[in-house]
């Protein structure tokens, strides 16, 4: 019960630090983003 | 006698001297208490199965009766008297002394706790510490970035280029 709580507590911390706080992560663009003309013309 | 001999004899009878007054000394105030920890001590481990102590060090009435019966035929004994007599010797049997506890439970129960607070911590710098995101990680910036990336061909071999597409302009699956 202890061990379950403690997890939990652990998960959901660092998933609101993750998701919601707005720092960069900086992920891979690959699979993510679409590449946009950046020669500006 | 050389000057040596006389130097010795002398620092020997200054030693004899001295042994014979710290005696004194002792004699005077008489012998100190025996503590209970500076006895032979009782403990349950398994590579030492016999410690150096019984558990139970004063016995009652019905334990004594007991031991006065041990002292007699064993084959005359009751299954539970000579449990009994075990349980005087003994705390644990070897079963429950191996017995694993639960107390992994709550040290990685600990662990997981103090890491969540150190997520509060990381949320107060991310507050109060942490300057502005530069520009360059807007989406806009990452996307003209990442094809100017696919333009240079930037590690085509096993790389960033490499999972580009460059036919039908996507990623490859």
């Amino acid at each position: 019960m202890l061990l379950v709580s403690g997890i939990l507590f652990c998960g959901s911390v660092w998933t609101y630090v993750a998701t919601q706080t707005g720092i960069t992560w900086n992920l891979s663009p690959v699979g993510k983003i679409t590449p946009k003309e950046w020669k500006e013309e | 006698m050389t000057s040596y001999r006389m130097i010795a004899s002398r620092a020997l009878s200054l030693v004899g001297r001295r042994a014979i007054s710290t005696s004194v000394c002792l004699r005077g105030h008489g012998v100190a208490k025996v503590e209970d920890y500076a006895l032979p001590a009782y403990f349950d481990r398994r590579e030492s199965p016999l410690p150096d102590a019984t558990f139970v060090k004063h016995l009652s009435s019905e334990q004594l009766a007991l031991k006065e019966k041990e002292k007699g035929s064993w084959a005359q004994m009751t299954e539970a008297e000579k449990l009994a007599l075990y349980r005087i010797s003994f705390n644990k049997s070897f079963a429950e002394m191996n017995m694993g506890t639960q107390e992994w439970k709550s040290v990685v129960a600990g662990v997981f706790f103090f890491i969540g607070l150190t997520g509060f911590v990381v949320m107060w710098q991310r507050t109060f510490v942490y300057g502005d995101v530069p520009p360059t990680f807007t989406e806009e910036w990452i996307a003209a970035q990442t094809q100017r990336m696919l333009d240079m061909r930037m590690n085509p071999v096993e790389g960033f280029s490499n999972k580009w597409d460059y036919e039908n302009k996507e990623w490859k699956k």
